[in-house]
């Protein structure tokens, strides 16, 4: 009887059922469009130099004669005050947003998740109180001010930016890892492995970790967006990337001074922002779907 | 456990958390490169006034000596000297800080009732074309910084639809009423100025909208969802059935218990207020805490730095704590909760 129960529990399958997953995810036509954006968006960052039509025009180039042209078939987006081509210099824009999102994320994300990991698995220890009572103080100020306050005091670049933001982000996801693995701690096939004498490294990384990934995979979609808005926040009040870098965040916050009349000098690269970041939002959310179970 | 010693609780831990931070803060700005007191001096003073200024700032004596003296001053209240405006910081937060804070609380209002009536409407007419609107704008909504809605309604409303003023706080030739409080709204209301405290209050609309809508859109979502899980519980069947008026169960059965889950993040929401009020005020030059704070980041006022991160630290956790014990109230179970994430 007992043999025959773990035989059926040996046939429960244990990868990821990807066909199942892509049905749930592909249900909502929202999740689709999110997705199409958030490849397009790669697409466009990753090919800016062959899509942009001037190319010349994200760098160091004025063309005083051509400046503060309005939106034409020439200049889709029209140009800025030293006549350099806004479309081209937004697409080259998604570039930096999604550099700093990979460089962000792959920073924060392995310590983040480790700590959270030892945490939930040392819970009620002193491991326990001192990871989690230190990631409390990053949690303390909006995200924001602490970026902010981070960034000023290093020179302003986009490589400062990035460690800014790092700094203040990883205790987000020691709380969320920390909060599935302390839940998963008391779950029986960790007591089991515990009983067999796996080591405590076998247990955090091969029987706990592949049961939060999927929060944290939904996470990470859902970061994309809220590291863009964070990383042009920084640019836009100019302690983040600095001109000519083309970033969304510098483009804007240049653009502001030629309101209302150049108003497509920040608006379109506001815009750029805002469609990255709901792209990823959806993303993000069909993601969620995907790894809850009931909705 | 009673609801004073949660709150009291959450109060000690709180200090805690802010010492915390008040060491993380104080780290960052003494370890990274840079010469605090030759910034203050300029850069052509000669070596001995530097050195001077040095022994005044103590900044030659080890870091955690440094880091003593200043919290001793902070309890004392007094957050330090300004390199940049040469006057005590606690003169500066106290003239800057009211500006920025009721325009949050404008803002805040905005928040509380945009969500609940587009929250409510929602939930009642859920999966008809009200609730579809409402989740249409809130992916928009949730997806636009707040310094690109201060661009766009400043582009809508105060130049291609002239309805409201793009910038600053008083128009010319408003005298300022006196100040008592710092906050102008407040100190027109007090010295009788109806027409200083109306005109502010139209300078407020722009930038307060521009603050909440993305946190506005994020609770009406969350107050929608708890409408419309509710909705199929039992006891709303019942009440239903027993033929009790649609507006007594919407607002007493059904809103009640939605509203909990709301609150938590709409303080969160609130205090985030306090972060984007930095990009916002800029946009619409508002003379609040965040030109203070912006001039001192980029002149590396490392004192100034310290002491605004401090003030926000305070206050996000006054508001937190505020939120927890009304959730507290409203919902026992948290209070008899065992501790624990």
């Amino acid at each position: 009887m007992r043999i025959g129960l773990f035989k059926n529990l040996k046939q429960v399958p244990r990868k990821l059922d990807l066909k199942r997953r892509w049905y749930r995810f592909s249900r909502s036509p929202l999740s689709i469009v999110g997705l199409v954006i958030a490849v397009g968006s790669v697409l466009l960052a990753l090919l800016a130099p062959y899509v942009a039509p001037y190319p010349k025009h994200a760098g160091l180039f004025t063309n005083f004669k051509e400046d503060f042209q309005s939106p034409s078939l020439k200049y889709p987006f029209g140009t800025d005050d030293l006549g350099r081509d806004v479309l081209s210099r937004t697409i080259f824009g998604f570039r930096y947003s999604l550099m700093m999102v990979a460089v962000v994320l792959s920073l924060v994300i392995p310590p983040g998740v480790v700590l959270g990991l030892i945490a939930g698995y040392y819970r009620g220890t002193w491991v326990d109180t001192v990871v989690m009572r230190v990631s409390d103080i990053f949690i303390a100020v909006p995200p924001l001010v602490l970026a902010l306050a981070i960034a000023s005091v290093l020179i302003p670049s986009t490589f400062n930016a990035m460690m800014a933001v790092s700094l203040m982000w990883w205790p987000w996801y020691t709380r969320l890892t920390y909060s599935t693995a302390s839940s998963l701690r008391n779950e029986y096939f960790v007591q089991a492995a515990e009983v067999m004498g796996a080591s405590s490294v076998h247990i955090v990384f091969r029987e706990i970790l592949p049961n939060c990934l999927g929060p944290i995979l939904t996470k990470v979609t859902l970061d994309v967006g809220w590291v863009i808005l964070l990383g042009s926040a920084l640019s836009f009040v100019g302690l983040g990337a600095q001109p000519p870098t083309p970033d969304l965040g510098t483009m804007v916050a240049g653009g502001g001074v030629y309101m209302p009349d150049f108003w497509w000098i920040s608006i379109f690269p506001a815009l750029a922002i805002c469609i990255i970041i709901l792209g990823f939002n959806l993303l993000g959310d069909g993601v969620r779907d995907i790894f809850v179970e009931a909705r | 456990m009673k609801l004073s010693s949660y709150i009291a609780r959450r109060i000690v831990y709180v200090i805690f958390t802010l010492i915390g931070l008040s060491i993380l803060v104080f780290v960052i700005a003494r370890v990274l490169p840079g010469d605090p007191a030759r910034m203050a001096a300029g850069p052509r003073a000669p070596e001995w006034v530097v050195e001077q200024l040095r022994i005044q700032l103590r900044l030659d004596k080890p870091l955690y000596e440094q880091y003593f003296y200043w919290l001793g001053d902070v309890i004392r209240g007094d957050l330090g000297y300004s390199i940049i405006s040469r006057r005590s910081l606690t003169i500066d937060v106290l003239e800057y800080l009211p500006t920025s804070l009721e325009l949050i609380l404008l803002a805040a209002i905005f928040e509380v009732v945009g969500a609940f009536t587009l929250g409510v409407v929602a939930g009642r007419y859920s999966y008809k074309w009200p609730d579809n609107l409402v989740r249409v704008f809130s992916y928009v909504g949730i997806s636009i910084p707040a310094f690109v809605w201060a661009i766009i309604l400043m582009l809508l409303f105060a130049w291609m639809l002239p309805l409201f003023p793009p910038q600053g706080m008083l128009s010319y030739g408003v005298n300022a009423p006196p100040r008592i409080t710092g906050m102008t709204t407040l100190d027109s209301l007090i010295t009788g100025r109806f027409d200083a405290f109306f005109n502010v209050l139209w300078h407020m609309v722009l930038p307060a909208l521009a603050l909440c809508i993305g946190g506005m859109m994020q609770d009406a979502r969350i107050i929608r969802a708890g409408m419309v899980e509710n909705q199929d519980k039992d006891y709303i069947t019942m009440a239903s059935s027993q033929g009790l008026p649609e507006r007594l169960i919407m607002f007493k059965y059904l809103l009640k218990p939605s509203v909990i889950p709301a609150i938590t993040v709409m303080g969160m929401d609130i205090a985030a207020l306090l972060a984007n009020a930095f990009l916002v005020e800029r946009v619409y030059n508002w003379p609040g805490f965040s030109k203070f704070g912006i001039t001192a980041m980029l002149n590396k006022d490392l004192n100034a730095i310290v002491a605004l991160v401090l003030v926000i630290g305070v206050i996000y956790a006054i508001m937190n704590i505020a939120v927890d014990a009304m959730v507290a109230y409203l919902d026992p179970r948290i209070r008899f909760m065992e501790r624990g994430e």
